[in-house]
This record gives structure tokens, C-alpha cells and sequence, in this order.
């Protein structure tokens, strides 16, 4: 066969594969909804009660950025179809496009940060994240003040008495720091993440095959790969995801923070601003010469964290 | 003769330099640009920053509206004094012993503050008051550099107000109890923080670690 280097998929396999799959869909009826009294653990064990041709068109989903608009519209409405099925809420999944003259850039104020957490809990609330095992998006480490040594950083501080912070240390927060240079990016065999044209680096959840090179590319530990089936609590969904952003995973796939993208590109601030209290989070759009993060980038002391693996981080850590 | 000239002279330029120096301005060390502005009118602060609101703190004020009880009922008493009737909750930690209540809360009219030059700020506008001592993070506070911008991050600008974070009598923030710490992984488990870095693969097997002891030679 010979091999083609263009991005549209082949049409004619295409529509074969449609009609071979429908064809099978009339044939299987009756697997399809047979069930109906599942419990909710084993709805999600076993994916809701799928339709042969959901599943079918499931396994056959195009990558993400070589689905047409329609295409797109089928699949957002089957992944609504199959989280309905699978938490019993409805879930929406919405496509919200880059807004145009965007890109989102963080920084971070470590001398506010008193190392509470109230991040990480925002993340988890916001971000349909398995709750068990757990899955955390922020990584805060406490640190010596004066050094810089990640290696002896403390990520598990705290035992539910001390207070922070403690006398003698600072706390870093770290999460996806949606570099510019994306080593991730270029380290995926298969393409299923990139970065968007506002910066942020996101996954295809239905294209990526786990195979985890991206975590070990990655230099600030912000992949989090499902090892399990993840168990999320039917109250604790967020009905309001985004394709690329915060719907429900599945085992067996790399996730990891998106600036909340569901939310930033309808102008609201990621959970992690929301959640701080201490206002340590200062997030924006990096190409607006009026906006907070510009300010910030101008008139303090920033740094980036492993600058010197030219991985152009869009996310600043600051001290005044 | 010649000694006391040369005092005389070298005061005169002290002189110079003393008043060579706008009081109104504060200049950081290593350039003559001025790092902050101290403002007659504390409303001049706002005049030229970019447009925004806070939510309003008067609903959140327990007393408010003070003149309820201060004016009529209660006369003004000046004098400096530990309060033990009302307000027993008010502990002044703030400017070590430099304030009392009257210095930011206006005499003459309890439903508002005043400046230092006795000019009244309204509750909402606590960051004017403020302000006029920690004039750079108010500058910080305008531009995004210190506190919090709420809801969104394009379009009006709503912020949070100082003392919606701090108490303004007792201003330092505490410390806390952090929230649960992360798990580790299933399979893995946790190295203190302290063994990292001096954890040698080799130290778990005592049998393949050379002992460092020779054989006596005979």
C-alpha cells in the first residue's frame, strides 16, 4: 500500500466502515439495551448500557483535528449520550473555540502561597477527576526557604494538625505550565496532544493510547495517566465539560490540566484562581498589554521553573 | 575659622539635599523614577488606574449602619482606652500601638472612615484608606499584582476588597491546617522528604554492598 502523507482521512473507507458499522448495528439489537437495572458501579464498569453502533463509532472516532464541524456535532452528542448513560446526570459537552487575539498565560505569587491546598481542591472539583485513586492535577511542594531543590521538596506536608505555613519554608505550586516548546507534544507517537492557538496543550482523551511517553517527556510531572478505571462519584460530576477539557476519562488515558478550558475561553478564571485564598494566582491573556499577568511580568521578579530546558513555559512564579 | 566654614558649608549642601527630595514622593533606590505616589485627596489613587468594583462591604458589617448607636445614643469619647463594654472583639493589632479608633474611623460621622486629613471614605472603598500607608501594594492591588480578581479574566473588573482577606485591626494573616494531603500511588509509597537524594539503590541489598573492611593480612 502506498503510504500517504495527508491529514484527510479516505473517504471511501470512511463511509465503508459507516455502513459496515450500521449494518452491524441492526444485527445486534438485541445486545444493545438489554439491561436497565444496573447499579451506578456497574454502569460505570461497564460504560452505560452502549449501543452497538455508539460503540462501534466510538472505536472508529477521527483525531480530533481532522473531524469536520458536523463530525464533531455526532461526537459531542454520543459522548452526551454515553455519560448520561454511564453517571445519570446529563452532562454537556461543549467545543468552545480559541477566541481570537488569545493566549493564556499564569503566574504565580510564592510569597503569598501558604501552602493550604485550597488549589488542588478546586482543581478536583472542577475537573471530573477519578476521586478514587485519586488524581490531582497541582503538585504543591514545600521547599527550604533559600533553595531551590526539587528533589528534596515535600509534596506530602502536612498530617491534618500542622498549620502552614511552617516557619522556615515556602510552598510551589506546580501544575501543566503549558510551555510554548512542548516536549510532551513532540514526544507523542500519535499525535493526540497538542497545543491549541491560545496556548494551552491539551489531549484527545479518544485518541490517545496510553502508551505514557508524554509523562516522561514532561519535566514538571503535570501528566496524570488513568492506571485505573476511574471512580467518579455521580455528585461530585461537573456537568459542564469540554471536549478537550474536563469530561469524564476513561481507563488507560493521559489527562492533565488545561487552564480549566472550559471555563477560560468563556472568560471565566480557572478553579485554582477561583479557589485561593490568598489571591497568590494572577491569571490572564498574555497578549493584552493591559491585563493583570502583563503587569506582573513587567514590574516583578519572575522566574520560570527549569528554564534552562528552553521549554518556554507560559507560567511565572513571582516574589515581592 | 576656616573648621567652621567648612561646617557651615557642608550643612548648606545637607540643606539642599534634604529639600532637593519631593516629600510627596518616594523614590527606590538605585533610579530617580518615583516607585509611588502619596496623595492628598486618597481618591487621586483611582483617578488614573483601569476601571473596577468591589462587592460592597456594608453588607457584611454587623453594626452597620453605626450611627444607629454612635451619634445620639452614644457620645464620641476620644480618649484612648481598652474597650470593654462593646466591640470587646476588637483586638488593634495593626501599626503597633501607632493607631487608635479614631485615627481611620471618622468622628464626626460613624457610617464612614476618613483619610488622614480627616477626608471621608465610605466602608466599600476600604483600599483608599489603606492606601495611604501601603501605597505600593495599593498600586499592586489596581494592576493585579496583589489580591484577587473575581469571576473572570476579560470584560469589567471586579476585585476583592482588603478587608474582605484581612481583618483591618489585626491584619496578618494565620496560619492554617493545608487540606488533605495527596495519596500516593497504588503499588508506591511514600520517601520522607528527607531521604531523597541520600537514598542509595545499592543500601538495600546489604549482601552485594562491599563492606569496606579488609582481611587482616597475617
Amino acid at each position: 500500500m502506498k503510504f500517504q502523507n495527508n491529514n484527510q482521512p479516505d473517504p471511501k473507507r470512511r463511509a465503508a466502515l459507516k455502513a459496515l458499522g450500521l449494518g452491524a448495528a441492526v444485527g445486534a439489537g438485541a445486545l444493545a439495551s438489554s439491561g436497565g437495572t444496573l447499579t451506578a458501579e456497574q454502569r460505570q464498569k461497564h460504560h452505560g448500557e452502549e449501543t452497538f453502533e455508539d460503540h462501534w463509532h466510538s472505536f472508529f472516532q477521527q483525531h480530533y483535528q481532522r473531524m469536520s464541524e458536523e463530525e464533531i456535532e455526532v461526537v459531542l452528542e454520543r459522548l452526551e449520550r454515553k455519560y448520561k448513560a454511564i453517571y445519570g446526570v446529563e452532562v454537556k459537552v461543549e467545543n468552545e473555540q480559541p477566541l481570537e487575539g488569545v493566549v493564556f498565560g499564569y503566574a504565580l505569587n510564592i510569597s503569598k502561597c501558604k501552602g493550604y491546598r485550597e488549589c488542588v481542591k478546586g482543581c478536583t472539583t472542577e475537573n471530573n477527576q477519578s476521586k478514587d485513586p485519586d488524581l490531582e492535577y497541582i503538585r504543591v511542594l514545600e521547599l527550604e526557604k533559600g533553595t531551590m531543590n526539587l528533589e528534596t521538596a515535600d509534596h506530602y506536608y502536612g498530617d491534618g494538625e500542622t498549620k502552614v505555613p511552617q516557619p522556615g519554608k515556602f510552598y510551589l505550586p506546580v501544575q501543566c505550565h503549558h510551555c510554548e516548546n512542548p516536549p510532551c507534544v513532540k514526544a507523542c507517537p500519535v499525535k493526540a496532544t497538542w497545543k491549541e492557538p491560545d496556548g494551552i496543550v491539551v489531549v484527545d482523551y479518544n485518541w490517545c493510547i496510553g502508551c505514557r511517553m508524554c509523562a516522561n517527556a514532561c519535566p514538571y510531572w503535570a501528566r496524570k495517566f488513568n492506571w485505573h478505571e476511574p471512580k467518579l462519584p455521580v455528585e461530585q460530576v461537573n456537568p459542564e465539560t469540554h471536549y478537550l477539557g474536563n469530561r469524564p476519562r476513561f481507563q488507560g488515558v493521559m489527562e492533565k490540566c488545561t487552564f480549566c478550558i472550559q471555563r477560560t475561553r468563556n472568560g471565566q478564571m480557572p478553579a485554582c484562581q477561583e479557589a485561593c485564598p490568598t489571591g497568590a494566582r494572577v491569571f490572564g491573556n498574555l497578549l493584552d498589554p493591559d491585563s493583570e499577568i502583563r503587569y506582573v511580568l513587567e514590574n516583578k521578579n519572575v522566574f520560570r521553573l527549569k528554564e534552562e530546558l528552553n521549554t518556554e513555559p507560559k507560567f511565572w512564579y513571582y516574589s515581592d | 575659622m576656616r573648621r567652621l566654614f567648612l561646617a557651615l558649608f557642608a550643612l548648606s549642601f545637607g540643606a539642599i539635599g534634604v529639600f532637593a527630595l519631593d516629600s510627596s514622593e518616594i523614590r527606590s533606590d538605585h533610579d530617580s523614577k518615583p516607585a509611588a505616589k502619596q496623595y492628598d485627596d486618597p481618591r487621586e489613587a483611582i483617578a488614573k488606574v483601569p476601571a473596577f468594583v468591589t462587592d460592597p462591604s456594608t453588607d457584611r458589617l454587623i453594626y452597620y449602619p453605626c450611627s444607629n448607636c454612635h451619634g445620639e445614643m452614644v457620645k464620641s469619647n476620644p480618649k484612648v482606652r481598652s474597650l470593654a463594654d462593646m466591640h470587646v472583639e476588637v483586638k488593634l493589632n495593626h501599626g503597633q500601638g501607632r493607631y487608635w479608633c479614631l485615627t481611620c474611623h471618622n468622628e464626626n460621622d460613624r457610617d464612614h472612615l476618613w483619610s488622614l486629613k480627616k477626608q471621608p471614605i465610605s466602608f466599600n472603598e476600604s483600599y483608599l484608606l489603606c492606601g495611604q500607608c501601603h501605597f505600593a501594594r495599593q498600586k499592586d492591588f489596581f494592576y493585579g499584582g496583589h489580591g484577587k480578581r473575581k469571576a473572570n479574566w476579560n470584560g469589567p473588573k471586579k476585585l476583592t476588597n482588603c478587608t474582605e482577606c484581612h481583618n483591618p485591626h489585626n491584619p496578618a494573616i494565620r496560619p492554617r491546617v493545608p487540606r488533605v494531603k495527596p495519596v500516593a500511588r497504588m503499588g508506591l509509597e511514600v520517601v520522607p522528604s528527607e531521604m531523597h537524594g541520600v537514598h542509595n539503590l545499592w543500601e538495600k541489598h546489604p549482601g552485594s554492598e562491599p563492606t569496606g573492611k579488609e582481611e587482616p593480612k597475617e
